[in-house]
């Protein structure tokens, strides 16, 4: 930990509050602040200076319009009261459908994941000022973590803003309500489940995309907090049907059960 | 979370327009949308003179001052007002979101940069010459005259255009360490300049 930020990563401070760094130098920039205060103090400052550059562009007013369809989808947006977590699939769907891959998770791991929710919390509120990771020492899982959940509500809200974002609510068979918002312009969707049961250990919550041709995998959840919402594995095609199962921890290839909640979107 | 109701409006429920935006912010946490109108109402000319200052095109920048707000709206539960004021919040949100919108057509970008700098000379012309029309405040434009001429137009292609150190490493025909040294060099004097302090 040097008292100044001195080697070749402290000189990208600059081009990381201007946002001009790549993803990956971004990505690097941020687990190095972590081991360095001089460094986290210098950005905290930087951050503060690119925001005088930007409050001393002239207002421009915006349409009228756009303050009504804003305010429109509050009502579908979800806030993040709480840590929410990631979607724990694959990308690739037809990894998850390979029988015995369905990325089994130890209770070891469960365990400590949830652990680790606490300090993320902190952490977001941190990281939420300038957009950037404060805290040092923070477990490396952590700020992953943060990422991811940081990741899904852009997303939620990339797929919100979408010119063809449509969305709709369903009941839960066992309890609650599932909203689901999608775009098929971005083949992308997202669901909000509200009162969901938390489920007892050994299960958990598939999300699937239903076509003639039948399921294919989209993630699995776990019911945590009152309101939760998760962004969906892999692409949506138009038409497709949105269910969710309670199947074995880690998921399964094919649906097992009866689903508990089906969205068409067609 | 949405069912909450916020806590200490009771009786005094004072007129939404006189209450500062980080109070506004704290209140938008608790779901309230009055207070988000409201903060939306004192906030969006900044944030949307921003977005389109760096994406120009009228409807993407009211796409990305939309996707802006829904994350102010469902993020405004981290905010924390110990580490600053919620318009430095709200436009640090702001310029990483537009930032990102400039970077999703990079590819086109890229192949821009690579054909030269002189097919790339209108843009950067409109970026760098108007110190004067670009920026409004007489403070910060005098901070920005008292940096040397490479930090200046890194500064100004980094923040007000949007481009990446890579990008504007090609346009100003310097290495892209040069470039990251010169950003860095250049928001520590508008810092010692403008007396920013956290």
């Amino acid at each position: 930990m040097s008292p100044k930020p001195s080697d070749d990563i402290g000189h990208d401070s600059g081009a990381y509050v201007l946002h001009a760094l790549s993803a990956d130098e971004r990505a690097r920039f941020e687990s190095a602040l972590t081991d360095s205060e001089a460094a986290r103090a210098e950005v905290t400052e930087l951050a503060d200076t690119a925001v005088e550059l930007g409050l001393s562009i002239a207002p421009v007013e915006p349409p009228a319009a756009l303050r009504g369809r804003i305010l429109d989808r509050l009502a579908t947006s979800p806030q993040l009261a709480a840590f929410e977590a990631p979607v724990e699939a694959p990308i690739d769907g037809a990894v998850a459908a390979r029988p015995g891959s369905a990325r089994p998770e130890s209770a070891e791991e469960r365990a400590r994941r949830r652990w680790t929710l606490r300090p993320v919390s902190t952490l977001l509120a941190a990281a939420a000022v300038l957009g950037l990771l404060f805290g040092g020492g923070i477990a490396v899982n952590a700020v992953v973590q943060a990422q991811q959940a940081s990741a899904t509500a852009s997303e939620v809200s990339r797929i919100q803003a979408a010119p063809d974002s449509r969305h709709a609510t369903v009941r839960v068979s066992t309890g609650g309500t599932a909203t689901l918002i999608w775009s098929a312009a971005l083949k992308r969707s997202a669901i909000v489940v509200h009162g969901m049961d938390a489920l007892p250990g050994g299960k958990t919550y598939e999300l699937w995309y239903l076509d003639d041709a039948g399921a294919t995998p989209a993630g699995t959840f776990d019911a945590r907090g009152a309101t939760q919402s998760v962004v969906l594995a892999g692409a949506m095609k138009p038409g497709d049907t949105v269910g969710i199962t309670v199947e074995p921890s880690g998921g399964s290839s094919a649906p097992t059960t009866a689903p508990i909640a089906v969205v068409a979107t067609a | 979370m949405l069912a909450l109701v916020p806590r200490d409006l009771d009786g005094v429920d004072a007129d939404a327009s006189t209450l500062s935006n980080e109070e506004l912010l704290r209140r938008v946490a608790t779901g309230d949308r009055d207070s988000f109108a409201a903060l939306y109402d004192a906030t969006a000319p900044r944030v949307f003179g921003l977005v389109k200052r760096l994406l120009r095109d009228h409807a993407q920048s009211e796409e990305v001052t939309q996707e802006i707000y829904l994350e102010i709206w469902q993020t405004a539960t981290r905010y924390d007002p110990t580490k600053g004021g919620a318009m430095a919040w709200m436009m640090t949100m702001a310029h990483r979101r537009a930032v990102d919108r400039v970077r999703a057509s990079q590819a086109s970008r890229d192949r821009d940069v690579r054909i030269g700098i002189r097919d790339h000379a209108p843009a950067f012309d409109s970026v760098t010459e108007n110190v004067e029309v670009l920026i409004e405040s007489e403070r910060v434009k005098a901070a920005m005259l008292r940096l040397t001429e490479l930090q200046r137009q890194a500064v100004q292609l980094a923040y007000f255009g949007g481009y990446s150190h890579r990008e504007v490493s090609a346009m100003l025909s310097v290495p892209i360490g040069t470039v990251k040294t010169r950003l860095r060099d250049g928001m520590i004097r508008l810092r010692d300049e403008l007396g920013v302090a956290s």
